[in-house]
């Protein structure tokens, strides 16, 4: 065993094939890129439809109406749905010297999403005999986004808003969280459901693990907005706010199931600015 | 070691070879289609990048576009090593014929080594003056490194 260890101290390294340098360099490009970009938010959660990309679009859209420069990384490689929320769908990114260029969408929001490189209807398809390895696609799933990280142009912006893929997510939180200096926090994104609850703080256990701040707790479709009277019926128990005290995080906002935010979203309309769910939003924004 | 170079065997095997720097003494290592594939997914040139990156180049390079099937004529890995030449084809190896009977042989080694196996082999019968590779040689190859 003594003479491995002498011959290990022995042993030197030499980056002769030049990877170690490449990937120094591929996190300073982020970096050099991000740094202009002042706050950078986070909105995950660890339950599947719960409207983390709904929460995303009008999130930036009432910071936009509040005069910020906003951005949108639609880091859902596998089910990119914001560019078709903001009325982008058939938009692709542009590429020049300064990087891939992304559309803007509704009141300037920048977006950057896979949905541009994709033809519309299309999964992603991977090239080798290997596209199905979950190994091999955790890896190219990572630097995906940290090319996205590092070669959109996104300019200056006041705020970056990373929606993230549905999933307690072992994997997407700890390599955004590595890759995004100066990283604000995150938005956590529920439902009522005491199901989906439960879900959603096993992710916040476990972004705060990662050293990620909670910013707060949005409870979307909470309850159902009466096109009649306009009165929101809220459905029993109170498990958002529940939970938002266990954790010591503030819930942020109370957004209801509500007919015209579906069809907005589905025809990338946005609501107008003096809708009730937009006033929502704004407060929301403005709490941040 | 040193690095010294690296030399795409064939499609999703690389070579890549270092040399001590005291006696000399190369050391060779074949990668499989899953090592090479990981390389690739890092987005690292193996010996440096000698140009710019383009911006989502391993993105736009690694997607398969619509409609094309599985693998079909698209090699993912031919940005991994820049300035690498195309590979040897199984039909014209460095100089050294194979008898159809030695070739069977070598497509019964596992997928993983194959591609070593076939570069030591050829290696051995270029040291013995050979141009050919049949089933003797394959036996003494068998002897020689099953030992």
């Amino acid at each position: 065993m003594s003479d491995l260890r002498t011959l290990l101290d022995k042993l030197t390294f030499h980056d002769d094939a030049g990877v170690q340098k490449q990937l120094v360099d591929q996190l300073l490009k982020v970096k050099t890129r991000l740094a202009r970009v002042r706050r950078k938010i986070l909105v995950l959660s660890g339950k599947g439809g719960v409207g983390k990309s709904a929460v995303t679009t009008q999130l930036a859209l009432a910071l936009a109406r509040m005069g910020k420069r906003v951005g949108i990384l639609d880091a859902d490689l596998n089910g990119p749905c914001v560019p078709r929320m903001l009325g982008l769908g058939d938009q692709r990114l542009t590429f020049t010297l300064d990087g891939a260029q992304p559309p803007s969408g509704p009141l300037g929001i920048r977006v950057a999403s896979m949905a541009f490189l994709l033809d519309r209807g299309e999964p992603i398809r991977w090239k080798g005999p290997m596209d199905l390895t979950p190994v091999w696609l955790g890896m190219m799933e990572a630097s995906v986004i940290r090319e996205f990280l590092s070669d959109i142009a996104w300019g200056e912006l006041d705020v970056l808003l990373f929606d993230l893929p549905p999933g307690a997510a072992a994997d997407k939180p700890p390599t955004i969280a590595n890759l995004i200096p100066e990283l604000e926090g995150a938005v956590v994104v529920s439902i009522p459901s005491e199901v989906a609850l439960e879900v959603v703080k096993k992710s916040v256990v476990y972004a705060r693990d990662l050293g990620i701040r909670i910013l707060g707790l949005v409870e979307n479709m909470s309850g159902t907005r009466c096109p009649h009277c306009g009165d929101t019926v809220h459905p029993p128990g109170n498990g958002a706010a529940r939970l938002a005290e266990e954790l010591g995080i503030p819930l942020c906002a109370r957004i209801p199931l509500d007919p015209d935010l579906a069809r907005s979203l589905d025809r990338g309309i946005p609501l107008p600015e003096e809708h009730a769910v937009s006033q929502l939003f704004m407060g929301f924004a403005r709490k941040l | 070691m040193l690095f010294q170079e690296v030399e795409r065997i064939r499609e999703e095997s690389l070579g890549v070879t270092f040399s001590c720097p005291t006696c000399g003494n190369r050391i060779s290592m074949v990668t499989n289609p899953g090592e090479t594939q990981l390389v690739h997914a890092l987005g690292v040139k193996l010996g440096g990048r000698t140009d710019a990156p383009q911006p989502l180049d391993l993105t736009r390079e690694t997607l398969r576009s619509s409609g094309s099937t599985a693998g079909a004529g698209e090699c993912p890995f031919s940005d991994v090593v820049a300035g690498l030449q195309e590979p040897r084809k199984d039909s014209e190896p460095a100089g050294v014929e194979w008898t159809p009977e030695a070739r069977a042989r070598l497509e019964r080694v596992p997928d993983t080594v194959r591609p070593l196996a076939r570069m030591m082999i050829e290696q051995m019968a270029l040291q013995k003056g050979c141009r050919h590779v049949d089933e003797t040689l394959m036996d003494e190859a068998k002897e020689k490194f099953m030992e």
